[in-house]
């Protein structure tokens, strides 16, 4: 009798515990596959259209006027500013990840981006602490361009 | 009457995993920018300074953590460093470490009669006097050090935090910010290199700085979640 109860018990107790599994599953990939979906989304060859800074149009942060995001996690910049041109320097590698939801440069550490990316427009945001204490945003809004070898 | 009973089963388990819960705090709670409202030592207020008062955390996703005090805003003429930098994270949901600078004190004695041995310097007028910076040099170490807090409370609005810790490893470190007075200006670093460094040891204080780090406190910090 005890035995035929408990054959009836756990099954049910099992299909009880189904659908919190599914969740918990469909929970784990839908996590990764927004990870792997904005990883896709970055990767290419980006063009500087625009920074702004606490939603004031200032001009291009020069430092990184073309990006290049690869899929080996390694980021090439087209540094233009004056110190990098007059110091042959112009080309800058960097390693970079997407976690927490955030762009990580590595040159660019402590601060990471916020990336928002369509297809082909994507969106940098940070903020720093200015000396006063507040915080400053700043944007980078880019163009994707044809993949092109950066050497 | 056994599935009724499977079914009880099913909502106690439930019901302990919930309250279970309830007894840890997520880390994403945590992410965003904390201005610090108090500090306790022994559960005594302690007084803060207006560069002290000033401390803020601004903590991201990815596990970093900016700092921003005003403890050496005075130094390189009145545009001294005010932004630092280190990592944080959360253990098991009751603990957050934070990574943040620290100094040891080195600071050498003679072995007869345990005087603090200082580096001298002919000032211009061939006045024979200590070379506070030289000296100093000699009896800090800096170095990074992870702290880990117990979470009291961790909500949108609130965070308090407690760490047991000796009295000189919080006043030699950026938990989280410094007194001023703890602190002088290294005026002769090369650009880029850290500015500051804690006080000269001298006869007169050496053991009192060597009892700070002897000195087993439990310190709160409080603070308020800010928007940006």
């Amino acid at each position: 009798m005890k035995n035929t109860s408990e054959r009836i018990l756990f099954p049910r107790l099992l299909l009880g515990c189904l659908p919190l599994l599914i969740l918990f599953l469909g929970t784990a990939c839908k996590k990764d596959a927004e990870v792997d979906n904005m990883t896709t989304k970055i990767t290419g060859t980006w063009h500087q259209i625009s920074q702004t800074k606490d939603d004031i149009p200032a001009s291009k942060d020069s430092s990184r006027l073309i990006m290049q995001i690869n899929a080996n996690n390694i980021c090439i910049l087209c540094d233009s500013s004056k110190v990098a041109v007059k110091a042959k320097t112009i080309i800058k590698r960097s390693g970079w990840s997407y976690t927490g939801g955030l762009f990580n440069l590595a040159i660019d550490l402590p601060a990471a981006w916020t990336p928002v990316a369509e297809t082909n427009k994507l969106t940098l945001e940070r903020v720093d602490f200015k000396q006063d204490g507040a915080l400053t945003k700043t944007k980078l809004t880019f163009e994707r361009v044809a993949d092109l070898e950066i050497k | 009457m056994k599935t009724v009973y499977g079914f009880f089963i099913l909502i106690f388990s439930l019901a302990v995993f919930s309250s279970c819960k309830k007894d840890t705090f997520e880390a994403s709670t945590a992410t965003g920018l904390w201005k610090q409202v108090s500090v306790t030592e022994d559960g005594t207020p302690m007084s803060l300074t207006p560069e002290q008062e000033s401390c803020e955390l601004l903590l991201e996703a990815n596990g970093t953590c900016r700092y921003y005090h005003q403890s050496f805003i005075k130094y390189n003429n009145g545009s001294g460093p005010t932004k630092f930098y280190g990592t944080w994270s959360m253990l098991d949901g009751k603990w957050i470490n934070f990574t943040t600078e620290k100094w040891q004190f080195v600071a050498p004695i003679t072995s007869d009669s345990n005087k603090v041995i200082l580096t001298y310097k002919k000032d211009i007028t061939n006045k024979l006097g200590i070379d506070t910076l030289t000296s100093v040099q000699k009896q800090w170490s800096q170095y990074h050090i992870q702290s880990r807090f117990t979470i009291l409370q961790l909500s949108d609005t609130e965070m308090e935090i407690r760490l047991k810790t000796f009295e000189g490893e919080k006043k030699y470190a950026f938990l989280f910010a410094p007194a001023p007075s703890d602190f002088i200006e290294l005026k002769t670093v090369a650009a880029g290199k850290a500015n500051y460094i804690p006080k000269l040891a001298t006869n007169q204080n050496y053991w009192t700085i060597r009892k700070e780090f002897q000195t087993l406190k439990t310190y709160i910090f409080k603070f308020r979640k800010e928007t940006y």
